[in-house]
């Protein structure tokens, strides 16, 4: 019955489009998507124990399309129910028409779908129509700015996934199937070398879907695109992003005779470093959160090329950790816009006075993300740390240290302010909700993370006092270090205003598909 | 002879590429179109050749829509080629002549694998029904494709209505010129043409399980036969609005047959032969690929055009 | 050196990088929407040419000796719609984005809407 997460939502959709009463679909949604996620989390209790697995139509498996369901992608569809869930309970009270929700829970049907697929060729489908679907929320309000980016989001894509199609093409052609898990067997009988050009190609794709290094360009006009939805912005950071790395994690282990970790790691730390000197050098604030997405996700396509078990747990805890807390920033940026009626940060003053709230919910996203003790980035930190060797832990070291920069510089709206022109807002209860519960559960991720990641992954490993001591002290001075390195450096820089107009436009996103093609290739040569 | 229409092929591609004319794209994409279809159909695939076709007259008319917006709005004595250096032009040249070597030094030269193929061959009948292996694939093993297949057709006329909206309603009015009704050879053709047309789409989709063709290509041919009667007679008297909301109806009741033959199985409470199936699937994705085309044109043609 | 690759394979991969030459160096944006397509029917016909060799039969009718391949021609069925869909919606953006700008350049595009 797996393949109803996919319908459902896509049926729904249709249903809310034919209603004619904004009340209605509103409360539809809301009620649809609580039992939504009551089901994912009784999937994800199910397939805990065991894989399921929904041959559609009960044809022999190879022949038909086949649907697994595993912890990891229980896990994910979990993950999606849940994002948006709050999203749902944000919009609440939006006046954004119907077919925003339209085209909301079409994207949760798809994301569901890719998730659960286990077909090569089906996963291109999902994606493909993911993308549009993308691409239109991202230009719902049509404007200049969001009209370009949702283009190039749209074209530089649809390039990417030729690379794939191209890709499962080979995979056909020298395998006969296209179900992964008859493909792996067919796999390990024959040469890896043969599965070069399919891995080179649909590495390539995925990459650019991850926004790694010379292919991060579409990602700052997507994710940080002034006029799009904020609730947009927020799952397109917090989740779409993820079903990237989904991907990556599932091609990791299809592909697991061409082990080419070192490659990534390399790339996932210059990710890291590029990711991070973008941010500091905005000043807008939605860019701000989009270029620091690019970062985390250097690490985290760090933490999986590890080949150590706990980092690759930790690795995937991250992802999880990082939906929320960076969904909870794009959020309160949404609603700190809409006060403020600006998005440059040296305007925005004082916003733990005005909304205190939604500055308590930004104070617990922002120690999440900086791996502050106590909250979840810490013990997804930890863990990657724990199975890294000296060197790539330096490197995360640092590239912790300029998130931390780069959020003493966004922490600055909270504070100061004229005393007497602040007033308290009044802000829609719902957006207040949404935005809290995702705080809470960047604490409580923190609290309760060996028991979550016993309870997600079946590990255990207890984080031990005395590293975890050494690890608070390690934040303490890198937040001094920060502070020292913001107040006399980021403040003046001069280079970092020149990095931060660099943009790339989309022949220059082509090339460097074509770049990172060639690279990749040179990589399988030499390294294997 | 394949390779004689290959390198047409090649050669048409090459002249869409470095044609610096941007009117001439219409034709060159015309022909390389015309040309990939013979290629289609020579390498044993008329089902595709077909829809590449159809699909090919479509693509045409948007991209002539698409160019006289682009006329009429865009000053383009100011675009002018800019004078580069030599090497600015060699080198994304040298670029891409690298990645096709690198590309086809990697190229695994091992015989292409026939597992699947010869299980298909022989099990479709039995599975399925019918006598054409495309189809039975199509909508019967890899039916949750062609589901999402047809919510990506509904899902970009969403996207193409929400992006053309604020042209509103108000802007349907009679445009000036009638069209080519006044020329007596084009009316007269079109007459002929019309009901030849629309046996011949019937056929296609009635036809779908046991010849080359099927709901897609035959649902296709009828909003050609519209976009045709359009450019002759420039008639509006089609309710757009009432075609989304049958578009949509038709999905819904898609996904419903799907469910109930396939994903509930084989066994569900009547058990018809798997040609009954087949039939009404091809002909519901046929309404609903015509319902979808048409919006699309219409869309683009009266709302875009002004 | 190529005894499994047929011609038609090679064909793709030289039009496939061909229309990659558009992508990287065509400054006008309903350029680069042909190139896109271009890219896709390159792709298509590596897939129809799997397991190709003269003399092969349609898999269509009651005897099927020596019939081509009937899976890639099935999923190439989806990828023509898919590729038609981000076609129309790539040029309705485009519209828009005309009537916006008054241009359909890429470089003059992207000066203006960042403005």
């Amino acid at each position: 019955m797996l393949y109803l997460f996919s319908l459902m939502p896509v049926v729904l959709a249709i249903l809310l489009y034919i209603i004619p009463y904004v009340r209605v679909i509103k409360s539809m949604a809301l009620f649809c998507q609580l039992g939504l996620t009551a089901s994912s989390v009784y999937i994800f209790f199910l397939s805990k124990s065991e894989e399921i697995v929904t041959n559609i139509g009960d044809y022999e498996s190879v022949l038909g399309i086949t649907l697994r369901s595993d912890t990891l992608s229980s896990v994910f569809v979990a993950l999606t129910s849940f994002l948006f869930l709050v999203v749902v309970i944000y919009g609440f009270n939006d006046n954004y028409g119907r077919f925003y929700w339209f085209f909301m829970f079409i994207w949760q049907g798809l994301l569901n779908g890719l998730f659960l697929s286990s077909d090569l060729f089906n996963m291109f489908v999902f994606i493909e129509v993911a993308t549009i679907i993308v691409s239109v929320l991202m230009m719902y309000k049509r404007d200049n700015r969001s009209m370009y980016d949702g283009m190039v989001y749209l074209m530089i894509n649809t390039v990417a996934v030729q690379f794939y199609l191209f890709g499962i093409g080979y995979i056909y052609k020298l395998t006969g199937v296209l179900d992964i898990d008859a493909a792996m067997k067919i796999m390990k009988q024959m040469d890896p070398a043969t599965f070069y050009l399919p891995f080179a190609l649909i590495m390539t794709a995925i990459s650019l879907k991850c926004a790694l290094v010379p292919l991060f360009g579409w990602l700052p006009k997507a994710h940080g695109t002034a006029s799009a939805p904020t609730a947009v912005s927020a799952l397109l950071s917090g989740l779409h992003i993820k079903c990237a790395i989904y991907l990556f994690i599932r091609f990791q282990i299809f592909f697991e005779m061409i082990d080419l970790s070192v490659f990534f790691i390399a790339i996932g730390i210059i990710t890291g470093f590029v990711g991070f000197i973008m941010a500091l050098s905005q000043s807008d604030i939605k860019l701000i959160l989009a270029y620091h997405t690019i970062s985390q996700i250097g690490i985290i396509m760090l933490a999986l090329n590890i080949p150590d078990a706990y980092s690759r747990t930790g690795g995937v805890y991250h992802i999880i950790n990082h939906a929320m807390f960076k969904s909870a920033l794009f959020l309160c940026a949404g609603i700190i816009n809409e006060v403020y009626g600006t998005r440059d940060i040296y305007q925005i003053r004082g916003v733990l006075k005005r909304l205190p709230l939604v500055g308590g919910a930004t104070i617990m996203a922002i120690l999440g993300i900086t791996g502050a003790p106590l909250f979840n980035g810490s013990i997804s930190k930890y863990f990657i740390v724990s199975g890294a060797g000296a060197f790539v832990s330096a490197m995360i070291i640092l590239i912790n240290l300029g998130t931390i920069i780069s959020f003493i510089k966004y922490s600055t709206i909270l504070f100061g302010g004229k005393k007497q022109s602040i007033n308290r807002e009044e802000i829609d209860v719902f957006r207040q909700m949404a935005v809290l519960i995702l705080g809470i559960i960047c604490f409580f991720g923190g609290i309760f993370g060996e028991q979550f990641i016993h309870f997600l992954f079946n590990i255990d490993v207890g984080v031990d006092a005395a590293g975890y001591f050494e690890k608070i002290l390690l934040f303490a001075i890198s937040v001094a270090v920060g502070y020292v390195v913001f107040r006399y450096y980021v403040k003046k820089s001069l280079i970092l205003k020149k990095i931060g107009s660099f943009s790339q436009n989309f022949r220059g996103m082509c090339a460097s598909l074509g770049v990172f093609f060639v690279l990749v290739l040179i990589a399988l040569r030499v390294l294997l | 002879m394949i390779q004689i229409f290959l390198v047409f092929w090649l050669i048409s591609a090459l002249l869409i590429i470095i044609d610096k004319q941007l009117v001439h794209l219409i034709i060159h994409l015309g022909i390389f179109s015309m040309i990939s279809s013979v290629c289609f159909f020579l390498l044993a695939a008329p089902d595709v050749a077909l829809a590449e076709a159809v699909v090919s007259v479509f693509t045409t008319i948007i991209f002539i829509v698409c160019f006289e917006k682009y006329y009429s709005l865009v000053d383009v004595s100011v675009v002018k080629d800019s004078k580069g250096k030599i090497w600015r032009k060699l080198l994304p040249i040298g670029f891409c002549a690298l990645l096709a070597v690198m590309f086809l030094m990697f190229i695994p030269d091992v015989p292409a694998s026939i597992y699947l193929k010869d299980k298909y061959i022989t099990m479709f009948a039995e599975d399925i029904g019918g006598e054409n292996a495309v189809t039975a694939i199509y909508l019967g093993y890899r039916v949750y494709d062609t589901l999402f297949e047809a919510l990506m057709l509904l899902v970009s006329i969403a996207a193409i209505i929400h992006l053309s909206w604020h042209e509103g309603k108000a802007q349907i009015e009679e445009q000036g010129e009638s069209g080519m009704g006044n020329y007596r050879i084009a009316s007269a053709t079109i007459r002929i043409i019309v009901p030849v047309l629309v046996l011949f789409s019937f056929y296609l989709m009635v036809n779908g399980h046991i010849s080359p063709g099927g709901g897609f290509q035959g649902g296709a041919v009828i909003a050609v036969l519209f976009i045709c009667r359009y450019i002759i007679y420039h008639l509006h008297d089609v309710k757009i609005d009432r075609i989304i909301i049958l578009e949509k109806l038709v999905f819904v009741l898609i996904a419903v047959v799907v469910i109930y033959f396939i994903f509930l199985g084989a066994g569900s409470w009547l058990s018809l032969p798997g040609e009954v199936y087949l039939l009404i699937m091809n002909l519901l994705i046929g309404v609903k690929v015509a319902c979808g085309l048409l919006v699309m044109f219409y869309r683009f043609v009266i709302y875009e055009r002004k | 050196m190529f005894n499994h690759v047929g011609i038609i394979e090679i064909f793709a991969v030289i039009v496939f990088f061909l229309s990659f030459y558009g992508l990287i160096t065509s400054k006008n944006i309903i350029k680069s929407i042909a190139s896109i397509g271009i890219m896709e029917i390159a792709v298509i016909m590596f897939f129809l040419g799997i397991g190709f060799f003269d003399g092969m039969k349609p898999p269509i009718g009651a005897n099927l000796e020596n019939a081509a391949d009937p899976l890639p021609q099935a999923l190439v069925i989806t990828t023509i719609i898919i590729g038609i869909t981000i076609c129309a919606v790539n040029l309705s953006m485009l519209i828009t984005l005309c009537r916006q700008h008054k241009a359909a350049d890429w470089d003059v595009v992207e000066k203006k809407s960042s403005e």
